[in-house]
């Protein structure tokens, strides 16, 4: 008998390696805001305050970027 | 259950194992918090800057020696513009005068004049900044040494700023 996609076992894999591959994604941007944080740090400190701006930016649109993935999980996975 | 356990455990049977038991939803939503806290943090920095340079005034100026005190290749230390805050005043020719903070902007070491190589040296760490310009030439610093804005009045030299 065909195992159809729909088949529990098949939906399940799926699911797991799209929520496995959403948390890898939402760490990556951790590192980035990581990053980030560091060199708003770094530049503060320098006397290089022009750059804090675009990081703090940056950063916003990394979190904004995480929580539409986990909002995404919430909902549909 | 073992015989061992409290009889208050038959009244609250919890099951630690799957109570401590993170789930991948959990943990992403934990992860969602902290990029938040990052994205705070980042913005918290440039508030903090912001303010801090509206708060900190011009640095008053400040005669800091005279000429006849330093010979050419020679060096004075002195404190600007607070007591914790030590320089170097340089005498690089006649007429010729620079001066920078001591403090290594790696991690603060105090670097030394080194005249025949015409740079400053932190022994530190090994780094070693342009004696003209105060940028990094080798080593792990990565900012150039604050320099001390200089004015000379008649025999006296006066500090009046910092750049970083």
């Amino acid at each position: 008998m065909a195992v159809h996609n729909s088949h529990p076992t098949n939906h399940n894999a799926q699911r797991d390696t799209v929520l496995s591959l959403v948390t890898a994604f939402v760490v990556a941007l951790l590192l980035v805001q990581l990053w980030l944080l560091a060199g708003a740090v770094e530049g503060a400190m320098g006397g290089e305050g022009a750059i804090i701006l675009p990081a703090t930016f940056a950063s916003g649109l990394c979190f904004i970027g995480a929580w539409r993935l986990w909002f995404m999980l919430q909902r549909r996975l | 259950m073992a015989t061992s356990d409290p009889h208050w455990r038959a009244d609250f049977p919890v099951n630690w194992e799957d109570d401590h038991y993170v789930t991948r939803r959990e943990f992403t939503t934990f992860l969602t918090l902290i990029s938040g806290a990052l994205f705070l943090g980042t913005g918290l920095v440039g508030l903090r800057e912001r303010w801090r340079r509206r708060r900190a005034p011009h640095p008053a100026a400040m005669r800091i020696a005279q000429v006849h005190e330093i010979a050419i290749g020679g060096v004075k230390l002195f404190h600007y513009p607070t007591p914790d805050d030590p320089c170097l005043l340089l005498r690089l020719s006649t007429d010729h005068f620079v001066a920078y903070s001591q403090k290594c902007t790696h991690l603060s070491c105090p670097v030394v004049y080194r005249v025949r190589e015409q740079q400053l040296h932190c022994p530190c760490h090994e780094g070693h900044f342009a004696v003209e310009t105060g940028q990094v030439l080798a080593g792990p610093p990565r900012r150039v040494l604050p320099r001390i804005l200089l004015a000379l009045k008649g025999e006296d030299i006066w500090a009046t700023g910092v750049e970083v």
